[in-house]
């Protein structure tokens, strides 16, 4: 057993479509890209489980670690694009869409398996570029926290799961929500922040 | 209209249908409910019907999760939170919405506030909303008259109908952009594409600002 901690899933947004309009040094690059900039973005307590397809399988020993750090890349992800935007060199954006679940998995050599890592891997499908979404269970694992709420977006049928799971869509508090008046800040006091909570 | 308790609908398959009337009454056809410590009622369907009816208060909050079947929502709710597979989602009017699917046309009518839509390939129409953030991977997007909106494609076409309050930003990889601004607008347009066709019909100004980026898909701005 890996013990309890956080599951990461990160996937490119339509990266078969990318490679299919682009072609495959284009995918070659932003695996390349989403690979280094989520390496430099890991402490100390997180590894990269494995490499995916056009994603990657993410461990964090601390789920509050997991949640500040997707939140985290997902910033330096915008800001990345923002200069892809002002470049004349036929770059494509990288999208990048995050699912978490907090669990506790099976460990198989340096890998991670179970109906754990599963859920994780549905959440991240009902993401969208920018989004981190994840687990209930993995909201209120993180608790009260300063610079992140969470908005509710419902029970959720994923395949594979028979009961629908509640989800939840990770914010730098003050972050606009669609539901924003249903989200809940781990910390009321924390005041009106935005999505560069963790720059 | 503050609506009824919140509600939440869960069913794998089926269709689902809630209407939202003034002052009615919670009434559920072929479905159990549940009321939870925190006030929300849960319905499911029940085995052997095939789709789940539902009558309520407008302006209720509701919460929809299914894999398959169609979803509607006729009347006026509060929040709307629906997320599905495939489907087709019809969406009559609603305060906030956030909806999430991958395939199958997406039809909403009025979305007074947010108006948030992640889809893989599914068609989307948004007749009027405030603030819309729609993201696809392919499928048209066509919103015919929003505030403001962010919008990001991978090979869709892109229409927007922008009210000329608030920012529209656009991005796409190849899909074609065509944003149309109330008349004498003159925005300020940020347009870029790479390799494709880039055309603003409007005088230049600051009365809005128009964000769209493209690799390849052809832009044009226009008022009408």
């Amino acid at each position: 057993m890996e013990g309890h901690g956080a599951i990461v899933f990160t996937d490119i947004v339509g990266f078969t479509a990318l490679t299919d309009a682009h072609g495959d040094d284009l995918a070659l690059a932003l695996l390349e890209r989403q690979e280094q900039m989520v390496r430099a973005a890991l402490p100390e307590a997180a590894r990269v489980v494995k490499e995916l397809g056009d994603g990657l399988l993410l461990w964090f020993d601390d789920p509050r670690e997991a949640i500040e750090t997707c939140l985290r890349l997902q910033h330096d992800f915008d800001l990345a694009n923002d200069a892809v935007d002002e470049s004349d060199a036929g770059e494509v954006p990288l999208w990048v869409r995050m699912g978490v679940h907090f669990g506790c998995p099976r460990r198989r050599g340096d890998d991670i398996v179970g109906r754990d890592v599963n859920l994780a891997a549905r959440i991240v499908d009902l993401a969208g570029p920018g989004e981190v979404l994840c687990s209930e269970l993995t909201a209120d694992a993180v608790g009260d926290h300063s610079r992140v709420g969470f908005e509710p977006l419902g029970p959720v049928f994923v395949r594979g799961i028979t009961e629908p799971v509640p989800i939840v869509r990770a914010l730098s508090t003050g972050e606009t929500g669609c539901a924003h008046d249903a989200a809940r800040p781990r910390d009321a006091a924390a005041g009106r922040a935005t999505n560069t909570a963790f720059p | 209209m503050p609506g009824s308790a919140p509600l939440k609908i869960t069913t794998r398959s089926g269709n689902v249908r809630v209407r939202a009337e003034p002052g009615a009454e919670l009434e559920v056809v072929d479905g159990s409910i549940e009321t939870r410590d925190d006030g929300t009622l849960h319905i499911r369907r029940l085995p052997s019907s095939s789709v789940i009816e539902v009558r309520c208060a407008s302006g209720t909050e509701i919460t929809v999760g299914t894999v398959s079947g169609k979803v509607e929502l006729l009347g006026a709710f509060g929040t709307a939170r629906v997320a599905t597979v495939s489907g087709r989602i019809r969406i009559e009017e609603v305060a906030r919405l956030d909806l999430r699917t991958k395939s199958g046309t997406i039809d909403i009518g009025t979305c007074s506030d947010a108006c948030r839509i992640m889809t893989k390939s599914s068609a989307v129409h948004v007749g009027r909303a405030g603030r819309a953030t729609v993201a696809a991977v392919s499928g048209v997007v066509h919103l015919e008259h929003v505030d403001g909106a962010e919008v990001k494609t991978v090979s869709g076409k892109v229409v927007v109908g922008a009210g000329g309050k608030d920012r529209v930003s656009v991005h796409t990889v190849s899909g074609k952009v065509e944003i149309q601004v109330p008349p004498a607008t003159k925005p300020l347009a940020r347009l870029r594409s790479v390799s494709g066709h880039v055309q603003c019909d409007c005088p230049p100004g600051h009365d809005v600002e128009i964000a769209v980026v493209s690799v390849s898909g052809a832009v044009r701005v226009s008022s009408g």
